[in-house]
């Protein structure tokens, strides 16, 4: 079932149209970059981004930091709002679940495959603007927040941790698309309820009257991976950040997996 | 059944912090004691203030009005007084300050910029690490007397059964209401602190650590290293108050309106006793940025004009008037601040050759 929704995914032009806007956003910018000279004022604008012109070793977690508040969870809720409420519109689910097919299989092929775009899309990503970054501004040393540049070898764990981290942040905005999914024929709905859910947590994050909750806010540690760029690396946030996604994905496919089992599709 | 189980593993957090404290068999006295004799005590963690005064943003005045007017997170290593570090994190970076036996470097990531300041100066502005928890806590302590305290319950805070104090000021005109500390009661490191300023419910500063280990940090940690992509420079006046130490022709008296002098030499010194503070520097007019503070209301008295910023705990008086500009400030009322402002018009200030 899962080799199924998988290469289905994979032979959709819209999967790669979204991965190739996803991708292009960066290049744009860095290009800008190249062309104008004009980078962000020092600490300001998106993480690394002011330091880009110097070094593109530094781009692909710029990149991942561009992409990361809107374009990249938008992209994640199109494709997995579309998973289930899709196949209803089309009238295919009922198709599906007549053949001998649970639906709590279905349900979990419909989620790896997300995830595996969510992880396709995050490395993809990060790769073209490493490539990107090169091409532009030349590879130096991988310089530290803290100061001192970090070790070749520790480069290559901290990005590698970073594409996890920002993949694994993403299939919390996945989960709830796939769970507003369950509940509609209509795709668009499922998006803008996942893209809802968003919006709600990074303006409460925002406030300083709802300091309270924002340790359980969904995108309250998103940009945290900057933390793996500190010596030393500070762990706190990533790994609350990790088990608060955990959480929310538990919570969202329980309940989405809740629903879609009981729900009445076939009649 | 699921929701279940995912609730709970959110609550989890929560949970832990209602696991009952084990409550600290300490007198009041003998917290403050330990309280003031821990500035020996290693320590590394995260720590964040939160601070409401709302005071302007003047050039010059470095992070002051940041770190008095919003959240600050502080990482921080500490092995002694004169070696340690404190990062200032920022949602992008960092601002580290590494302080050896002969001064401090100070490092800003978005710029990619270190500067060197030798030795420390006398008077200063404040800086995010006077408001970790133990600097914070031993500079309330240090003032209070035996009456003054009062034990609060015992709250766990980053892992510590952290023993309560209560310093109350007996009535020296301060604007200070009481000051809450927390510390450990076997080194007596202090982990929270919580100031309510006159007139007020809710603290007005707060500083707690999230994170704490009680050892002696590596000295790879402590130690700064300039990189080579970094820019960097020397300088003897790395802030406003410095500078003016440093530059100003002016001599402030030993004593104005009844207030000692208890710090500076030249033209920047502090005043006063106990909780009742001033700052004051002096400068040529010329050097003072008075258009800025055109938002601030103006105060009448004996002099060509001058600008008040007023907080709950800390108020402030810009004072223009032959030639030089006169900047007084602390936790005193502004009432109080206009009358030493207006005594030290009368005394004058002496200029050195």
């Amino acid at each position: 079932m899962f080799a199924v929704e998988l290469k289905k995914m994979l032979l959709r032009p819209r999967t790669w149209v979204i991965i190739a806007l996803l991708a292009g956003l960066p290049v744009l910018v860095a290009v800008l970059l190249r062309v104008t000279g004009i980078g962000p004022r020092p600490g300001e604008g998106p993480a690394f981004l002011a330091q880009v012109l110097g070094n593109g070793a530094l781009f692909p977690a710029a990149a991942l930091a561009l992409i990361l508040p809107i374009f990249l969870p938008i992209a994640v809720s199109v494709v997995a709002g579309e998973s289930i409420a899709g196949e209803n519109s089309l009238g295919t689910l009922r198709y599906l679940l007549v053949l001998p097919v649970g639906r709590t299989k279905l349900l979990i092929a419909k989620l790896m495959t997300v995830t595996v775009f969510v992880f396709m899309a995050v490395f993809i990503v990060a790769v073209v603007a490493y490539v990107v970054g090169a091409s532009l501004f030349g590879i130096k040393p991988l310089p530290g927040v803290s100061g001192a540049a970090i070790a070749a070898e520790d480069a290559t764990w901290r990005t590698v941790v970073t594409v996890i981290y920002v993949a694994v942040s993403m299939l919390g905005v996945a989960a709830a698309a796939l769970l507003f999914s369950t509940f509609t024929d209509s795709p668009l709905a499922a998006v803008f309820g996942a893209l809802a859910v968003l919006v709600t947590s990074q303006v409460l994050d925002l406030l300083e009257a709802g300091r309270a909750v924002h340790p359980y806010l969904l995108t309250h540690y998103w940009l945290a991976f900057i933390d793996l760029f500190r010596f030393p690396v500070l762990w706190r946030d990533v790994v609350r950040g990790f088990l608060l996604q955990g959480v929310y994905i538990a919570l969202l496919l329980g309940a989405a997996w809740a629903n879609f089992t009981t729900k009445d599709i076939t009649s | 059944m699921v929701v279940a189980v995912a609730a709970a593993a959110a609550l989890i957090p929560s949970a832990l912090g209602l696991v009952p404290v084990s409550k600290a068999a300490v007198s009041a006295p003998s917290l403050l004691r330990r309280v003031l004799a821990s500035a020996g005590v290693s320590y590394s963690g995260l720590a964040e203030s939160f601070a409401g005064l709302s005071l302007p943003d003047v050039e010059g005045a470095g992070r002051l009005a940041a770190m008095f007017g919003e959240q600050t997170r502080m990482r921080v290593w500490y092995e002694g007084p004169t070696l340690w570090r404190v990062d200032e994190l920022t949602p992008i970076g960092e601002r580290d300050l590494y302080r050896d036996p002969y001064g401090t470097w100070y490092w800003d990531s978005g710029r990619r910029h270190a500067t060197r300041t030798e030795g420390e100066g006398t008077v200063r502005f404040a800086r995010p690490a006077d408001l970790l928890p133990p600097e914070l806590g031993r500079r309330l302590a240090a003032p209070a007397s035996p009456a003054e305290l009062s034990l609060l319950p015992t709250e766990r805070i980053a892992g510590i059964d952290a023993a309560g104090l209560r310093i109350t000021p007996a009535g020296d005109g301060t604007t200070l209401d009481h000051a809450d500390l927390w510390a450990d009661p076997a080194s007596g490191l202090v982990v929270r602190v919580a100031i309510t300023a006159r007139g007020m419910k809710e603290p007005i500063i707060s500083s707690s650590f999230l994170d704490l280990e009680q050892r002696r940090p590596a000295s790879s940690i402590t130690s700064f290293e300039l990189p080579e992509d970094a820019d960097a420079h020397f300088s003897e006046a790395p802030d406003f108050a410095r500078a003016v130490d440093r530059y100003s022709p002016y001599v402030l008296p030993e004593t104005i309106a009844g207030a000692t002098k208890r710090a500076g030499a030249g033209a920047a010194g502090t005043y006063g006793r106990r909780f009742s503070l001033i700052a004051v520097l002096v400068l040529p007019d010329r050097f003072f940025p008075e258009d800025r503070l055109s938002a601030l209301p103006e105060v009448g008295g004996p002099w060509d004009s001058a600008r008040l910023a007023a907080s709950p705990l800390l108020n402030a008086l810009t004072v223009v008037d032959g030639g030089a500009a006169y900047v007084l400030g602390g936790t005193v009322t502004p009432d109080r601040l206009v009358a030493v402002a207006s005594k030290l018009l009368d005394q004058g200030v002496a200029v050195q050759r």
